[in-house]
This record gives structure tokens, C-alpha cells and sequence, in this order.
């Protein structure tokens, strides 16, 4: 599926009519790929805290899944939780309604949720073989054009610096933006 | 999606489905070819159905022009055609929430407001006796509760 909509905006495109031939082959071939779909859910689900783990760890974060998080750790940490749940949901229903919806409540979260969320994509598909990448890929694509998007609107200070230069957990990854800079 | 895996979806926000959400979702995904073929032939039907609908129709409305305006007819099919199309949305979804929502609470209002439902009634119960006609034993039953439902709703 590379080109992604979202059901129920399609049926309500064709309310009082027939689906199109082209809507009846997604259905078709989206019910044929739910068993793979469903596998591939599964393993995000038993990965997941070792996925983020590495992220924070590549964030900074030196200790294991035991050790304590700063507040802004914790924070990263459950909204990549989102963001990938949303994932998962999104491949699993074949709809890329979840993954819009919930990764652009969590960058209003999280303003340096992009770059960890690149870290995450590069963790999760280096996971995966090529057919579950291949599978995953489309909704990746975009949980990354919502970040562009939200980014477009709403620029963080530090959202021209590389992943490179992600702070340090001593230092909150992003400074906490006033209201008067949030309504800008 | 139907509105039962819909509202699963709004449920498990922020979680994983749990064993039993999945085994809900898997059934209804398992159905959707077979929905899909049967919608097909629904489809490619409609006009032979209300070709005899609207044949056996006629005769028992003499005065319907007369009442109505000389679009009387042309209205008639139009509306039997509307909810055909709407019944074979909710069967391809597994939906009679879609039937209700979508359109019979509002043509439920429409043809009370008119005092329709009387003079409608008989063509409701024409599709339904049509439907084995027409179609095969499968079809039909797939097609048959939400036929029921309209006309449950809209003329009984």
C-alpha cells in the first residue's frame, strides 16, 4: 500500500455509491496481508522497550532499562511509546489515521521528538527483515511527514541542529517554550 | 472499518490491543473478501432489481403521478436506488450502524414529514420478495438484515 488514505474518509467520499474497482482491490489485498500485518504488531509490541531504550542511549542515557530517567527522558520516552503504538495501529488497520493524530499530540508534547523519532525509525527497521520493512515503511513515511508538517508551523529553537547534536540528559533536550512563544 | 472496530480503535489509544480486541479485528478482516464479491454482485444487479421492483410497483400506485408531479416515478427508483446502495455499504462493512447513521434516521424523518411510509411500504416489501429473484441464496441472506432493517425503519 504506498499511497495511504484513510477508509473512513473513502467511504465517506462514496456515500450513496459504490466503492471504486480500486478501493475494493485495497480492501481485498489489505484483508490477504493481515496475518503478516498482525506478526509484524506483535514483534513492535515485544520490542518495543528495547527499541526506545536505544534510543535514549543514543540520546545520552548511559543506564539500562533499571536505571532512573530524568523528567524529560520520561517524557521522550512515553511519547515515542505513543508514536510507535500509533504505528502498530495504523499498519494493523491498514489506515494512517492513527499515526497523524497521535504523532502530532505527541509533538506538541515534545518538540525534539523528530530527531528521536529518526533515531527510532533507524532502530526499528535496522531490526526487521526487508519484508516487515517493507510492510512498516508507508506509515513511516508518514509519521515523518506530520513531523515536517508540525515542524513547518511550529518551529523548535533547535530543530536546525543535527541528530548529532541531541543534548545530553543532564541538559532537558529542549528548552520549555513560554506561552507567549507558543502563540506566537 | 466499521463503527465496532472504529470505536475499538478510540478504546486501545496509546496501548496495544489486547488478545481478544485482536481476535475481533482478525474476524472481521478474515470476512472482507467474501463481503467484497458479494458487493460486487449487488452492484451489478441493482438495475434488474428495481427493474422489477418498479414494474410490480407501478400498477399498485395508479394515482402516484397525479399526487405527486410527473417526477413521481423518476423520485421513487431514485430513493429505492439510495437505499440499495446505503444496505450494500453497511453488508461490505458488517455495518448496520452505517445503514442507521448515514441514512435511515434522516429518510425515516423525510418520509414521515411527507406521509410517505404508507404508499412506500409495498415497494419495500417488493425488494425484499425480489431479492432470491435476483440473486443467489448467499446474496441474499448477506443482503436480507439490513433490507429489514430499512424497511423496519422507514415504512413499517
Amino acid at each position: 500500500m504506498d499511497d495511504l488514505h484513510s477508509w473512513p474518509e473513502r467511504i465517506a467520499e462514496r456515500e450513496g455509491d459504490y466503492l471504486t474497482p480500486d478501493d475494493l482491490q485495497d480492501l481485498i489485498r489489505y484483508s490477504l496481508s493481515f496475518q503478516e500485518r498482525l506478526e509484524l504488531y506483535q514483534v513492535l509490541q515485544q520490542q518495543e522497550l528495547t527499541w526506545i531504550q536505544k534510543v535514549l542511549q543514543q540520546q545520552g542515557h548511559s543506564g539500562g532499562t533499571e536505571s532512573p530517567l530524568t523528567p524529560s527522558q520520561r517524557l521522550l520516552a512515553r511519547q515515542l511509546a505513543f508514536c510507535l503504538r500509533s504505528l502498530g495501529l495504523s499498519l494493523l488497520i491498514g489506515d494512517p489515521t492513527p499515526v497523524q493524530q497521535v504523532t502530532l499530540g505527541a509533538m506538541e508534547q515534545y518538540l525534539g521528538l523528530p530527531q528521536a523519532l529518526a533515531q527510532l525509525r533507524a532502530v526499528v527497521q535496522g531490526s526487521l527483515p526487508a519484508d516487515q520493512q517493507g510492510l512498516l515503511a508507508p506509515y513511516w513515511q508518514e509519521l515523518q511527514a506530520v513531523c515536517a508538517t508540525s515542524q513547518a508551523q511550529f518551529p523548535s529553537p533547535s530543530s536546525s541542529r543535527s541528530e548529532a547534536e541531541v543534548d545530553l540528559p543532564t541538559v532537558p533536550p529542549e528548552r520549555a517554550l513560554t506561552l507567549a512563544e507558543m502563540f506566537v | 472499518m466499521n463503527s465496532r472496530v472504529a470505536e475499538l480503535m478510540q478504546q486501545s489509544e496509546g496501548r496495544y490491543l489486547r488478545p481478544d480486541e485482536l481476535k475481533t479485528l482478525h474476524a472481521y478482516v478474515e470476512g472482507i473478501p467474501k463481503r467484497v464479491r458479494l458487493y460486487q454482485v449487488l452492484q451489478a444487479k441493482e438495475q434488474e432489481l428495481l427493474d422489477r421492483v418498479m414494474e410490480k410497483f407501478q400498477p399498485m400506485m395508479p394515482n402516484l403521478i397525479r399526487q405527486h408531479g410527473h417526477l413521481a416515478w423518476e423520485r421513487c427508483r431514485r430513493d429505492l436506488s439510495m437505499v440499495w446502495r446505503y444496505c450494500c455499504m453497511a453488508m461490505l462493512l458488517n455495518d448496520e450502524d452505517y445503514l442507521r447513521d448515514k441514512l435511515l434516521y434522516w429518510l425515516e424523518t423525510i418520509l414521515k414529514s411527507f406521509k410517505m411510509r404508507d404508499q412506500c411500504q409495498p415497494a419495500y416489501k417488493l425488494m425484499l420478495d425480489s431479492l432470491t429473484y435476483i440473486f443467489g441464496a448467499e446474496e441474499s441472506e448477506m443482503i436480507r438484515p439490513y433490507l429489514l432493517l430499512a424497511k423496519s425503519m422507514l415504512v413499517n
